[in-house]
């Protein structure tokens, strides 16, 4: 069973040193869970993350000859962001322009691994 | 979770003549920059390090890399995936 409290926690966790929001979203784009800044700019973030992912994923094979999308890291005027899936939903994370790239591809994907059991246990249940 | 590597490399930055401090992962992106270290930086240090490792195949260790000009010197060395450069100035 999925526990809101304690995925939200979970988020909390990692919305640290300069993370502004951490948000798990489904690919459609719509939102699952947050932690960080206001609740109308994350539901925004979740749906340009999406859409972002989406757009890279359905023209991966043309582009980059490999079947998989695993991550996307963008560099902003004003922060920087990372997308991973996780089973079926995206993580991403958006940070300050200070935070470095690999510090946040660090945290997105620790944050990854360890979600990745109980979600994918609940995408087996709901199928 | 970066808590750790932060007070480290404020300590570092304690030290005597150093002026910067820069971590890298092993892809050449920035874990953490302070001083006159840029994350621009990131890719070369980290390709340095790598490079230099070539040069010592029979070695587990990877060698420390010492780049010097008039008014900075730079220490580059690997360890366990993470690269460190350090900016000093020359004493």
């Amino acid at each position: 069973m999925l526990k809101p409290k304690v995925l939200t926690e979970l988020l909390a966790q990692e919305t640290t040193g300069g993370i502004m929001s951490t948000i798990l979203l489904k690919s459609n784009g719509s939102l699952l869970a947050f932690a960080g800044s206001g609740d109308k700019e994350a539901r925004v973030t979740a749906a340009i993350a999406s859409s972002i992912w989406t757009a890279y994923h359905s023209n991966i094979k043309q582009s980059f000859h490999t079947e998989s999308l695993n991550f996307v890291l963008m560099d902003c005027d004003d922060g920087k962001v990372a997308i991973t899936s996780i089973s079926d939903l995206l993580l991403c994370l958006h940070s300050k322009k200070s935070v470095g790239l690999g510090l946040l591809k660090t945290k997105t994907l620790a944050l990854a691994k360890y979600l990745e059991g109980p979600l994918s246990e609940l995408d087996h249940a709901v199928a | 979770m970066e808590s750790d590597l932060e007070s480290a490399v404020e300590e570092l930055m304690q030290e005597r003549g150093v002026v910067g401090v820069i971590c890298t992962n092993q892809e050449g992106l920035a874990l953490t920059v302070d001083g006159s270290a840029s994350e621009v930086h990131a890719g070369l240090v980290s390709g340095i390090a790598q490079e230099a490792r070539k040069l010592f195949p029979e070695i587990d260790l990877s060698p420390i890399v010492v780049l010097e000009s008039d008014t900075c010197n730079l220490l580059i060395r690997s360890h366990e995936g993470t690269t460190t450069g350090v900016f000093k100035v020359p004493s």
